[in-house]
């Protein structure tokens, strides 16, 4: 016969306890704003010469650690995430991913913020991380998808994002990143349909 | 596969050390794993759960090993805990202390007054550019100036005069907007100048003139002027279309001298990196700290791993040792332990082989003769159950140790049940065996030497008649003392005894028929004669006298002749006719014969419907039916319930099935001290008869195999029983019509 035993009172307060912790720190991750907040202030698709092109601007906003971050002379690298996706039934297919890093660093002697686009290397300076913040969060004429490549009688979808990489980060501020909620990435995507 | 697991194990390690290393060198900025940090992270976490969770594994299992007090359980714990222990305590201490070594040691990169001096450094570099900035902006006011005072198509030679003058790498006139409507540049690649941003001109449009340090991408640090230019520019001498808008700013960049410059990235730099580490102070700490932990999880859990195995190792020959000895103790001789080494442990287990060898060679060699034995006594008892002799065996106190099958048989018991038994026990509840218990007391309970032998001739009166054993014995000697048990060999001389017997009277008949029967003629004859020559010669009383006694001597003589005749027939063997033959048949029609309305004598039949069919002459045994229905008759004439009963009834003995014919009746009975010689010849109580009734009657019995006694029954009266074997299922097949002679 199976006996039952009376349950351990400190291993449930133990349990509560734990629990308590994850609630908070789950909280604490919701409730903190992320390390770079974007609005889409306006997305252009337009097709030219067959190939669909795309005109964005986002506004960029650093919290404030990364803005300390940026102070102290730490660089911190924006990622664009563009994709083109064909709608189906129960799991979009992803047609073309695109990401455009953007490195902004300030110059202490200058005070300047310095932006680079990682693919070409090319630097543009600032004298405001509002200007700087504009400069990467600005997408002109990216070419998309070339219209051949759409199948017709589809409907495809656009997606874009902005967010901190985190692997661009000094190591020692990774773990913190991933585990913290000062750093927290935010990943939500703002989408359209490609009008054909 | 133990060697392959260790081996990967240890592979495991050593790859984990390495991303431990590589992680290190990650966190201390090395750029060639920076990218791979979060790798290196993951795979030493992952590596280091994994690590957990095989010790969390192999320390439940050895848990669970020492509860079930499995053999080596215990010392492997003990052994584990101790290495454990040793390593455990100097890793924890070194920890201790390159944390706080770690924490104080990046505290103390960090100083105000370095913090001081770079803010100072950079305030004096940036002191140091102002005069040439101050300177930079008059030139460049000056040659706006001028430019609003140039041709158009004198612009582009000017400007490239006034870039060389002044040795900036740029000058360019912009438009409104910003678009560049002439310029020039040192970098004659370049299509496009460096374009000032919309917050540049803005500020220039306000204040009419901007200036400012810029790090332009590769070519360095530069000084950044603007002036705005308030006037058209000088008299259009040319046509419009080539300027493409009407210039409003004039942008030049000027590169800093090569030590100044040198100097100002320096500054730059060291003040930049400074600034990075004062902000990465906290997560560089925790960042090592996280380093140092997982060398420290890595360091704990090899060194549990390495007391785990070790203790394994140095425990697995003893456990083998325990469990092997257990091996031992149940029996099993053929363990054998796999080699340990040379050491004394290696020493202990080639003992512990070669004690098993020995052992296992000494029960093979008792095996053997175990086995022998059990062939020998086999082969006894075979033989003992084949003898006709019955044969017992007793223990010291005179207990049945073992009863052969003929023992069985002659004693008319079954011994199955009474092994342990004394004797008197025996006979206490098998009667007729008293006297044999008795007989035999004497022998089994006087102290005697062992392989001295006794003899006894013992007579046993039972339900199946009398019967002469002839029991002989020895007092059996042991290996231990006092020497044990009997063994008591009897003979059934029964039949070999009646064979003498009738064998005598055979000879006695055939004696008295050539002895008496010859003579009898001539007495006969001779009386005769004298009867017939002096009769008529005589007179009447004399006459009457010889008649009568001559008469007398020939009726005497021929009831002599009767009397040899029926004794010689009795001495006789017939020519037997076997057949089958249904007993209760032949019962009735012989019963019937005498069934008589006006007798007084009450006949009954009590028939077996199931009585197995006989193999026998059927004349010879209607003559033993009707000699004993007729001495019943008689016996019982003066009864005043006169009844003969003839019954027969299936009977199992040894597992076969006899055929018992009872003809009882309510006579007088037999005389108890004649009973067991009332088939004898001449035995008899009747004043009539020839006194060899029941004499034939037991030899025709006999003919047939068959065994037959005399009973008083309890209710009154005597009973003859007569049991007939089945028919000899191999002579079944054979022609029974062939007259043969029945085995005497």
């Amino acid at each position: 016969m199976r006996s039952w035993s009376r349950p351990d009172p400190t291993r449930g307060a133990a349990a509560a306890f734990g629990l308590c912790l994850f609630l908070i720190s789950a909280a604490d991750a919701w409730c903190a704003s992320p390390a770079l907040e974007y609005s889409v202030r306006h997305v252009d698709t337009r097709l030219e010469e067959e190939t669909w092109l795309l005109d964005a601007g986002l506004d960029l906003e650093p919290n404030s650690e990364s803005r300390e971050a940026l102070e102290s002379g730490v660089p911190i690298t924006v990622l664009l995430e563009v994709q083109v996706t064909r709608e189906r039934v129960f799991r979009d297919e992803r047609v073309r991913n695109m990401r455009l890093r953007y490195r902004i660093k300030k110059h202490a002697l200058s005070k300047r913020y310095m932006v680079t686009y990682a693919a070409s290397g090319k630097t543009r300076t600032y004298g405001a991380l509002e200007d700087a913040s504009a400069s990467a969060g600005t997408i002109r004429e990216l070419a998309l998808i070339r219209n051949a490549d759409l199948i017709p009688d589809h409907r495809y979808r656009v997606r874009l994002r902005a967010r901190l990489d985190i692997d661009a980060l000094p190591s020692p501020l990774r773990p913190l990143a991933w585990l913290g909620s000062l750093w927290r990435v935010r990943d939500d995507w703002y989408s359209w349909i490609l009008t054909q | 596969m133990s060697r392959l697991n260790s081996g990967l194990a240890i592979a495991a390690l050593v790859l984990l050390l390495a991303s431990l290393w590589l992680m290190s060198n990650a966190t201390q900025g090395s750029a060639r794993f920076d990218r791979l940090y979060s790798v290196l992270l993951f795979i030493n976490v992952a590596g280091l759960l994994t690590l957990a969770l095989l010790i969390g594994h192999n320390l439940y299992r050895l848990l669970r090993q020492m509860r079930e007090r499995q053999a080596g359980a215990r010392l492997t714990g003990r052994i584990t805990a101790l290495f454990v222990a040793l390593a455990v305590t100097p890793v924890i201490v070194v920890y201790a202390f390159s944390f706080q070594f770690l924490s104080r040691g990046i505290d103390t990169w960090f100083d105000v007054r370095i913090e001081q001096a770079l803010d100072d450094a950079l305030d004096l570099g940036r002191a140091s550019l102002d005069a040439r900035m101050r300177d930079l902006l008059q030139r460049t006011r000056l040659l706006a100036a001028d430019l609003a005072e140039t041709r158009r198509g004198d612009i582009a030679l000017r400007l490239e005069d006034e870039r060389l003058a002044a040795e900036a790498s740029e000058l360019a006139l912009l438009g409104p907007q910003g678009r560049v409507v002439a310029y020039s540049t040192i970098e004659h690649t370049e299509l496009v100048p460096d374009r000032p941003s919309e917050a540049v001109l803005r500020l220039a449009r306000q204040t009419g003139s901007y200036i400012d340090l810029d790090p332009i991408g590769d070519a360095g640090l530069h000084i950044r002027v603007v002036v705005h230019l308030l006037g058209a520019a000088g008299e259009d001498t040319r046509p419009l279309t080539e300027l493409s808008e009407e210039p409003r700013f004039l942008q030049g960049l000027f590169p800093l001298a090569e030590r100044v410059g040198r100097l100002a990235e320096s500054v730059e730099s060291a003040y930049g990196q400074y600034h990075e580490l004062v902000y990465l102070r906290t997560p560089l700490k925790l960042s090592f700290i996280l380093t140092l932990s997982l060398v420290l999880l890595l360091s704990l859990f090899a060194a549990v791993w390495v007391a785990l195995f070790s203790a394994r190792r140095l425990v697995a020959p003893l456990r083998d040792v325990a469990l092997g000895t257990r091996a031992v103790a149940a029996g099993d001789y053929a363990t054998r332990l796999p080699p340990a080494g040379k050491e004394e442990i290696g020493f202990l287990v080639a003992s512990f082989n070669e004690m098993t060898r020995e052992l296992d060679k000494a029960r093979n060699a008792t095996r053997k003769s175990q086995r022998q034995l059990e062939e020998q006594r086999g082969y006894l008892e075979a033989v003992l159950e084949r003898l006709s002799n019955g044969v017992l065996t007793l223990d010291q106190q005179g207990r049945l140790h073992t009863a052969n099958q003929a023992a069985q048989h002659i004693l008319g018991i079954s011994l199955e049940d009474h092994h342990g038994h004394t004797l008197s026990a025996i006979a206490a509840r098998h009667s007729h065996l008293l006297v044999l218990a008795e007989r035999l007391a004497p022998h089994l309970t006087e102290p005697m030497h062992p392989g001295r032998d006794w003899r006894e001739q013992v007579s046993l009166s039972g339900a199946g008649g009398k019967r002469i054993l002839m029991c002989s014995g020895a007092r059996l000697s042991g290996a231990e003392e006092p020497p044990g048990g009997h063994v008591v060999v009897f003979d059934d001389l029964t039949e070999l005894v009646e064979a003498q017997r009738k064998a005598a009277w055979s000879e006695v008949a055939r004696r008295l028929a050539h002895e008496i029967k010859n003579p009898l003629t001539p007495i006969q004859l001779s009386a005769e004669r004298l009867r017939k020559k002096y009769l008529d010669d005589m007179g009447r009383e004399e006459g009457e006298l010889l008649d009568r006694l001559t008469r007398t001597i020939v009726h005497q003589v021929e009831s002599m002749k009767a009397m040899v005749n029926a004794f010689s027939d009795y001495a006789r063997t017939p020519q037997a006719r076997p057949q089958r033959l249904d007993l209760n048949t032949l019962a009735t029609d012989v019963v019937e014969l005498y069934r008589d309305e006006r007798a007084r004598t009450r006949l009954a039949t009590r028939l077996d419907p199931e009585l197995p069919a006989l193999e026998a002459d059927i004349d010879r045994i209607r003559q033993v039916l009707h000699n004993l229905v007729k001495n019943a008759l008689e016996a019982c004439a003066e009864s005043a319930d006169a009844c003969v009963e003839v019954r027969t009834r299936r009977v199992v003995q040894r597992d076969r099935c006899v055929a018992e014919l009872r003809v009882a009746d309510t006579g007088p009975g037999f005389p108890a001290h004649t009973i067991d010689r009332v088939f004898d010849p001449y035995t008899t109580s009747k004043s009539k008869g020839t006194g060899l009734g029941l004499a034939i009657v037991k030899k025709i019995v006999e003919e047939h195999n068959g065994r037959v006694w005399a009973e008083n029954r309890r209710e009154g009266g005597g009973c003859v029983v007569m049991q007939f074997p089945p028919p000899d299922p191999a002579a079944a097949g054979a022609d029974t019509d062939a007259p043969r002679r029945i085995a005497p």
